[in-house]
């Protein structure tokens, strides 16, 4: 598993991405466009600004490119608390000073969660970012 | 809910050896819901070997039976990141030494929140092992329009599924139904696990490397979430409420917020001076009555002398503190229960990144306000050892409960009782900056030690925490917080602090005074033989031989100092006279520069012995212990110092 | 007769003192003396066992952090551990 892509960034083998691609969401209507967006790292949004879910990505690192088991569990985490794809997104704040942690809220059917983010853990999240 | 005024008039009621546990995400309501179900019958302890603590209580059902609920650390996930999930999962599992599975999990969810709190469920599922679902907060769901088909979910779950709202009295009753239930179907064979689409029979997780089955088997959870919601939940479009938004965004401000912390805080410590005066007046009178009580009954001798001047005047002057003390916590729960901290954290994780430690270590931090020791512990966490080192040594500095009672004392003596301009009383803001200027020091050692080469580098540590919906601070949860801690409070200065007086003033007492001795009796006791010879070291910041003496058995705990002045002053009363009270004594006697000498020694004090101990066995060896004590004894010696000449100067 | 009691009491006070703050290595040792020491006054050997377990026992319990808070003897789990492992 040496560091590439999880959860569902462009993975047409997981199962899982076909599956969310037919649920339905409350705000991207129209999935089949939306692979040629192009994603952008949670941490490049600005205050308030909103997007959607792509998924969560770690590159390899290392020589023999394996991963980072904390790396790793991290990338579990964010996965685990909602960062999937089609999940809706709204950065809310900044600590300072670095804009460091980043406050997001996360959220889909059924709930909406807030999490504060480190940068480093929030550059795994990849995201479609809205129009402002 | 319980059973009422009638229940008393049934047959006893019968203990059931079965335990019930409790699992759920953090901030779902898990410990009101506990809270709710055993009221005060609970016992809190530690699990073996980590800092996680351990949740038990007594829950008596309408039926009569009685069955205890384990209330485990909230997790989001069976897959651990932390040792508080280690715990969770390895008793869930059954793999934890010393504990049996639990016979019937309840897994709490947030109705408001099912994407986020469902998952877990599923999770357990894969146990096979008997199952309930509360769907807590079901009021706040009602209210916001969200509404859950239960009986389909039951149906798609295959495990009863019941609403509880933890924070009415009586929000329970249909848990405890369907536990009754259980418990009496208990001898048919256990549930079947569900077989719907996403159980696996190998529910084992990878440990060490996250393996892409791990991920795979989250996705298919939350797939499996996406799809029972899509079932059974109908819910508004706006999805959070207004009202926390508008919270957040002044509250999460970096400049906005700071202020509204610091304000906050500045209240809180305004509040334990004004709020505590009247209860303290009583305790104090009580004090004063009981010991007149003492000494007008009993013959003068060893005996009447050890009651009054050894544990009234001594262990009686810490118990004065009480209010102070539960005041303190009435803060830091309302605070912690209304999901403000993390707000808190979020906005100071840069600042205590310098001191080396997270933001998150905050929350523990300031809700214990208690212990260097938890704080001590929870440095296993991080993963350098320079850093952790430089935490560990950092620790003391931010303040202990302990201290609160010297503080209190001593402001309460000397800092006059005035009210400056906007109702701000003095006394409240000279405990403020105390406790600041130990958070400032923290984070001057911890940049001295980065220039000594020790790194603190930027924070490694993983956050990732949640900041929950806000809500108002449950009256049930506050209360048993706070006599749990009065508890806690009233159990040290029974046990330890009032054994150690015992002890001072046997030491204060004899050897007696020689025949035709002038001076008062102490002065020729063990103790005060020790104290004139301390005085020697304490002398040039200003100490005189009492404090001296008080420092010895404040090593044991810092509550321990107030105590001991209260007896060595009260032997040092010559004749029959009762000890006065303690803080006009040292009003008289003491000078101003002293008494903030002392305050000042005090924000830096080596610490009490348990700490060291700690710090021992975290670090293997006596040789940071002994740096930790070498350094904040010169810091303390140098800043009472310094204090009392200043003092002395400009006055 | 009053001095016989308070120093009675103050020679329990001060046992308990000596108990919660020694550290742990030496409260085992303590409650290890107590199996011989029970034996040295005639109690029999199962008794003088059952006097060392629950010694034992409270040795290891015993927290001389008096349960300030949040620690609730996370001292003692240590020593739990470290008790385990040497026994």
């Amino acid at each position: 598993m040496s560091g590439q892509v999880l959860a569902a960034l462009r993975d047409p083998a997981s199962p899982a991405v076909a599956d969310l691609h037919t649920a339905p969401r409350e705000r991207r209507a129209e999935t089949a466009a939306v692979d040629a967006r192009a994603t952008v790292q949670l941490t490049t949004l600005a205050r308030n600004a909103t997007g959607t879910v792509a998924g969560v990505r770690v590159d390899a690192m290392g020589a023999d490119g394996t991963l980072d088991p904390d790396v790793e569990r991290m990338a579990l985490r964010l996965i685990e608390i909602g960062f999937v794809q089609g999940a809706t997104l709204r950065v809310i704040a900044f600590g300072q000073p670095g804009n460091d942690p980043i406050g997001v809220r996360v959220g889909g059917r059924g709930g909406v969660s807030t999490f504060a983010l480190r940068r480093q853990e929030a550059s795994c999240v990849w995201v479609w970012p809205d129009k402002p | 809910m319980r059973v009422g005024l009638a229940g008393q008039a049934m047959t006893a009621a019968t203990l059931d050896n079965r335990r019930i546990a409790l699992l759920g995400n953090p901030n779902c309501g898990k410990t009101a819901l506990f809270n709710l179900l055993t009221g005060s019958r609970q016992k809190v302890a530690n699990y073996a070997g980590v800092t996680v603590e351990r949740k038990e209580g007594l829950l008596t059902l309408p039926s009569g039976k009685q069955v205890h609920v384990l209330d485990l650390p909230g997790a989001y996930s069976l897959n651990a990141t932390s040792a508080d999930e280690t715990v969770t999962r390895d008793v869930v599992r059954g793999k934890r030494a010393g504990e049996a599975p639990p016979d019937l999990l309840v897994c709490v969810t947030d109705a408001t929140n099912l994407r986020l709190t469902l998952r877990i469920v599923i999770e357990a599922r894969r146990l096979g092992r008997p199952m309930l679902v509360a769907l807590n907060l079901a009021d706040v769901a009602r209210r916001r329009g969200i509404h859950v088909d239960i009986a389909r979910l039951e149906r798609e779950l295959g495990v009863p599924v019941v609403e509880t709202v933890a924070v009415r009295t009586g929000g329970a009753e249909s848990l405890m139904a369907s536990i009754d239930a259980w418990l009496a179907r208990a001898h048919e064979p256990a549930n079947a696990p569900a077989s719907g689409p996403g159980v696996h029979s190998d529910a084992e997780p990878p440990h060490g490397h996250v393996g892409q089955a791990a991920i795979d088997a989250v996705m298919r959870d939350h797939h499996e979430v996406h799809r029972l919601l899509d079932a059974t939940l109908t819910e508004p479009v706006a999805s959070i409420s207004h009202v926390d938004d508008r919270l957040d965004r002044v509250l999460l401000h970096p400049v906005a917020g700071m202020a509204v912390l610091t304000v906050v805080l500045f209240l809180m410590f305004q509040a334990v001076f004004s709020w505590a005066k009247w209860p303290m007046e009583h305790i104090q009178a009580l004090m004063d009555g009981t010991g007149q009580l003492v000494a007008r009954h009993m013959d003068d001798g060893m005996l009447r002398s050890l009651l009054v001047d050894g544990v009234i005047a001594g262990a009686g002057s810490v118990i004065v503190f009480l209010p102070q003390i539960l005041i303190l916590f009435l803060f830091i729960l309302a605070l912690e229960d209304s999901g403000y901290l993390p707000r808190a954290a979020f906005l100071l994780d840069r600042v205590m990144a310098s001191v080396g430690l997270t933001g998150r270590s905050f929350i523990p931090l300031l809700s214990s306000f208690a212990c260097a020791i938890p704080g001590i512990m929870a440095t296993r966490t991080i993963a350098d050892p320079r850093d952790r080192l430089s935490t560990i040594l950092i620790a003391p500095l931010m303040t202990c409960s302990a201290r609160l009672p010297v503080y209190a004392l001593l402001i309460g003596a000397f800092i006059p009782a005035r009210t400056l301009a906007g109702g701000i009383n003095l006394q409240g803001l000279v405990l403020f900056a105390l406790y600041v200027a130990g958070i400032v020091s923290a984070m001057a050692v911890a940049w001295v030690l980065q220039r000594l080469g020790r790194r603190s580098g930027p924070a490694h540590h993983t956050l990732m925490m949640e900041l929950p919906a806000y809500r108002w601070p449950n009256a049930r949860n506050l209360a048993i917080g706070l006599w749990e801690r009065a508890r806690i409070f009233v159990t040290r200065v029974g046990t330890i602090i009032l054994s150690l007086m015992i002890v001072l003033w046997f030491l204060s007492t004899f050897p007696g005074p020689p025949p035709g001795a002038t001076q008062p009796a102490i002065t020729y006791s063990l103790a005060g033989r020790l104290g004139h010879a301390l005085q020697y070291v304490f002398a040039p910041i200003g100490f005189n031989w009492q404090i001296a003496i008080a420092l010895v058995p404040g090593l044991a705990a810092r509550e321990v100092a107030v105590g001991a002045l209260g007896t060595v002053y009260a032997l040092s009363v010559s004749g029959d006279a009762v000890a006065e009270q303690l803080s006009p004594l040292i009003q008289h006697t003491w000078s101003l520069p002293t008494a903030c000498a002392l305050l000042a020694w005090y924000v830096f004090a080596p610490q009490c012995v348990a700490t060291l101990s700690v710090t021992r066995r975290e670090t293997g060896g006596w040789r940071q212990p002994v740096i930790m004590a070498s350094y904040l004894f010169a810091l303390a010696y140098l800043a009472a110092g310094l204090t009392y000449h200043v003092m002395r100067h400009f006055s | 007769m009053q001095t016989l009691i308070a120093l009675l009491i103050v020679l329990a006070a001060a046992g308990y003192s000596v108990w919660k703050l020694a550290p742990a290595a030496f409260r085992r040792r303590l409650a290890a003396q107590s199996g011989s020491l029970a034996r040295a006054t005639g109690a029999s050997a199962e008794t003088a066992r059952r006097i060392e377990i629950k010694a034992m026992d409270a040795a290891v319990n015993a927290s001389g952090c008096g349960n300030c808070g949040p620690c609730k003897g996370c001292a003692t789990g240590q020593a739990k551990d470290d008790g385990a492992a040497s026994a």
